[in-house]
């Protein structure tokens, strides 16, 4: 539990200094739009840019969050920070709403190929079929997010919704999970406990389920924060460019195409995200502590001592 | 060993399916013709419609506007009107004014006077237009971001000057800038009348205030009571809809804005030009998307640019093709090529052989302004005689007079953010330069007007290539380029001391002054001289078109001259 603690404290650090660091790096890029201006106008682009930004102020990093947090004026219309109008929060709320929703079914169903995947190896052990799905991974890791979206968006009929881009975003990661938990239940099945199991007659399914997963799920836990950044990522992608769904993906594709211009939602989006991969490792951690029999015993150790 | 060459022959053959068949999915077309959404999705007609554009506006206040005010075009031109509009000849025709007179006065200043029309309201269907909506649109101006297109009337300059007063306190600069508006030089002498004074004749105001959209009038009666709130309630007023707000004249009013999900909706104005139009089209959503190729196909938007160029080396069946008035052309560095290498350079590019391959129609370019031009000249006027044309043979003499030793010349281009195939034609350029002896290196740039300038402000390159798309029907657009304070990067204003580019700025003056046709163009023409054969500081190389797709049951959208997307009278076809 002191781990535990120890990790969140270190990335709750971590959040603020991306955003902080974020903020850094955009403003230090050279300050300069290019574009097909005929001559220059009264001031420099780059000066009106940099005062825009806050990038010489001393509190200027959080002009972002400024940008973010502006309260609604009386008559209902947002404020203005700089010359853009602060972002309409409700919206924000909407987009990231969808982009959780896509990337927590994608997790789900990340999870649901990874148990199905490995199951059926183990289960399947040495047949023909078993070697058939052993080229599954070869195929998985072959073909990003956005060449399966193509495929699916030329023979789905509707496949813009959250589902299908869950779906999509969900094969290459759960097909990782199923391989890690694979070689994990493989070496479980392989221990005396379970053979003496085997041989008192049990089922390969009954060892598999009540002895071996619960032993080999410490092992796919810990592949899960990567996973889940894959996912994220995976779904960026997805949303924005294929799929056209106006989530919070494809808003910090946009930022970050845009460049300087949208400089407060690539701090916003980064820390975000920032935000959401420590939780979902927080959440895994958790997990572990309940499922992994080592640990439960190790923590009552600790709390006894 | 063998297992590991299996997996990546296996991983490698995965790649090739998948591209292979999302090859075929991003190009070829389904069965039915069209998308996922079934060839009736695509080819019924809609009064409903969505367009794909690259970059969605970034203000929609038409009278501060902003620095970078292409993306903003095509949706202001949408919703708003000028004083004048374009015929098909890119002539000033009636729009808001119904009239107007000329005059000169005292002081030798142009005095436009306007008549507006009385039958025009704002969209709330009960505020008329009034010229004091000009006063207020126009004074916002001068104090925007573009305040350079209002520094033609009387008083401009000097509320520029104002602004720009760092020694002065915030509060004090604004009383400096109020003071100077008083002599501002455009007035409401009645509700119906707008007297504009200019500094000196502008051949190019009525064409000007056509399409540059600060010239456009704003709902003074709406925006005067939130003056007390400050310029930020003003902008919010345009740029956060409510409420049928922002008022507007032109065919459709802003129905939404979502700046996170960066989707412009617009409906049509009731009362505006569409109003009585049975077949206008009543909704249409901008979004801005990648890929939109791809969405085209998918039946999710109904009009898409045509930018790619391997897309446009196969079937051209359902393209459009646009010509705009643009000039694609090379740009030397006068203080790094001496004039008898840029003579050499300009006589030796073949301008047909150059982009062959590159694009499916080209217009090769002999004069600088686009001949569809008003008062701009034909490649085989009189007054082009003298303009270098194709002589490997003389190029190559000129080469040796330049005492060139074979030193490699860096060209750059722009890499990123064009619709023409930049690096392609500058291949092309250099292997034809190789054929008079002149090395060229290639420097493509994703950031071009970072890239070429050094620390010290010198331009880095020997050469580069841009295109330059007119913002009006009118010569004087092309100039701005090499006038003062132009982005021109030639260094040509350090020659002999200054005084090429004072000769220039003479003859612009002369053309923008003049108001009979023939002097107008025969002053420009020679301004054209002075750039591509006297000085030969520019090589014209084609007059860039664009290319779209849109569905065949609409019409009236498209792009404009001035690389717009248009649809200000988009309608379902009978």
């Amino acid at each position: 539990m002191r781990r535990l603690v120890g990790r969140l404290a270190r990335d709750l650090l971590v959040i603020p200094l991306t955003a902080f660091l974020v903020y850094q790096l955009a403003v230090r890029l050279p300050l300069v739009e290019d574009n097909d201006a005929k001559s220059r106008g009264v001031a420099d682009l780059a000066e009106k840019l940099r005062a825009r930004l806050g990038a010489d102020e001393a509190l200027g990093f959080l002009r972002p969050w400024q940008r973010l947090f502006g309260a609604a004026e009386a008559d209902g219309r947002l404020p203005t920070i700089g010359e853009n109008p602060a972002y309409d929060r409700a919206r924000l709320g909407e987009a990231l709403a969808g982009s959780l929703t896509v990337g927590g079914l994608a997790l789900g169903f990340a999870l649901c190929i990874a148990l199905l995947f490995a199951g059926a190896r183990v289960l399947l052990g040495g047949r023909r079929a078993d070697g058939a799905l052993e080229l599954l991974p070869t195929i998985a890791y072959a073909l990003p997010s956005f060449v399966v979206t193509v495929l699916v968006v030329r023979f789905v009929e509707d496949a813009a919704n959250d589902a299908v881009a869950a779906a999509v975003v969900s094969i290459g990661p759960g097909v990782f999970l199923g391989a890690v938990l694979h070689d994990a239940l493989r070496l479980e099945m392989e221990r005396p406990y379970a053979r003496v199991a085997l041989a008192k007659g049990r089922s390969r399914l009954g060892v598999l389920v009540k002895h071996a997963l619960q032993n080999a799920l410490p092992s796919l836990l810990d592949a899960i924060p990567p996973v889940a950044t894959a996912i994220l990522a995976g779904s960026f992608v997805v949303e924005k460019q294929l799929l056209n769904r106006e989530y919070f993906g494809a808003i910090y594709v946009d930022s970050a195409l845009r460049g300087q211009a949208q400089i407060e939602v690539m701090v916003v989006a980064t820390t975000t995200f920032a935000a959401i991969l420590v939780l979902v490792s927080l959440a895994a951690e958790l997990v572990r502590l309940l499922v992994d029999p080592r640990r439960r015993s190790a923590a009552a150790e600790e709390a006894n001592s | 060993m063998n297992r590991v060459f299996r997996l990546r022959g296996l991983a490698g053959a995965g790649w090739l399916l998948a591209l292979t068949i999302a090859a075929g999915g991003c190009s070829g077309k389904k069965k039915g013709g069209e998308g996922s959404g079934g060839a009736n999705a695509c080819d019924q007609p809609r009064k409903e419609v969505r367009l794909a554009i690259s970059s969605l506006p970034n203000t929609l206040d038409w009278s501060a506007s902003n620095e970078s005010s292409a993306q903003n075009y095509p949706v202001i031109l949408a919703m708003m009107r000028g004083l004048t509009r374009l015929d098909d000849a890119h002539q000033p025709v009636p729009d808001l004014a119904e009239t107007w007179e000329v005059a000169t006065d005292k002081d030798r200043h142009q005095v436009y006077t306007f008549h507006l029309r009385k039958d025009v309201v704002w969209s709330d269907g009960k505020s008329p237009l009034r010229a004091k909506d000009f006063v207020f649109g126009w004074r916002r101006a001068i104090q925007g971001n573009e305040p350079a297109e209002m520094a033609d009337i009387v008083g401009g300059d000097a509320v520029i000057q104002a602004r720009e007063r760092k020694e002065l306190a915030p509060a004090d600069r604004e009383a400096a800038v109020k003071k100077a508006l008083d002599n501002f030089g455009v007035v409401a002498v009645d509700d119906h009348t707008l007297k504009v004074t200019l500094k000196s004749p502008r051949s190019y105001f009525l064409t000007r205030i056509a399409y540059v959209y600060t010239y456009f009038p704003a709902p003074s009666h709406e925006l005067e009571p939130l003056e007390g709130k400050g310029d930020q309630a003003i902008r919010a007023y345009f740029n956060q809809p409510r409420d049928g707000r922002p008022l507007v004249l032109g065919g459709y009013r802003l129905e939404t804005w979502d700046q996170v999900g960066q989707k412009v909706v617009l409906t049509k104005n009731p009362h505006g030009p569409l109003a009585a139009e049975a077949r206008a089209v009543e909704k249409l959503e901008l979004v801005q998307a990648e890929l939109s190729p791809l969405l085209y196909d998918q039946c999710k938007v109904d009009f898409v640019f045509m930018d790619d160029p391997a897309a446009l080396s196969g079937s051209m069946s359902g393209v459009s093709r646009k010509p705009l008035l643009s000039t694609y052309f090379l740009v030397f560095n006068a203080s790094k090529v001496a004039p008898a290498l840029r003579k050499a350079i300009a006589m030796a590019l073949d301008r047909p052989a150059l982009m062959k391959g590159l694009l499916p129609e080209v217009r090769p370019a002999v004069t600088f302004l686009p001949p569809e031009l008003p008062g701009a000249i034909a490649a085989d006027d009189p007054l082009a005689a003298s303009f270098p044309k194709l002589d490997r043979e003389a190029a190559k003499k000129a080469v040796a007079e330049a005492g060139y030793k074979g030193e490699p010349l860096t060209l750059m281009v722009r890499a990123k953010g064009t619709f023409l195939p930049e690096v392609g034609i500058a291949e092309a350029v250099k292997a034809q330069l190789a054929t008079i002896g002149v090395n060229v290196t290639i420097q493509p740039s994703a950031n071009l007007t970072n890239d070429i300038r050094a620390a010290d402000g010198t331009t880095r390159v020997h050469m580069y290539m841009r295109r330059l798309g007119a913002d009006y029907a009118h010569p004087q657009t092309f100039f701005t380029l090499f006038q003062a304070r132009g982005n021109h990067y030639s260094e040509y204003d350090k020659l002999d001391g200054g005084k090429v580019l004072a000769e220039l700025e003479k003859l612009l003056e002369e053309g923008a002054a003049e108001t009979e046709p023939a002097k107008m163009r025969a002053a420009y023409a020679r301004a054209q001289d002075l750039l591509q054969s006297k000085q030969t500081l520019i090589v014209p190389i084609f007059y860039p078109d664009r290319y779209f797709r849109t569905r065949p049951w609409l019409e009236g959208i498209g792009v404009d001259p001035f690389n717009f997307l248009t649809f200000r009278t988009m309608r379902v076809k009978q």
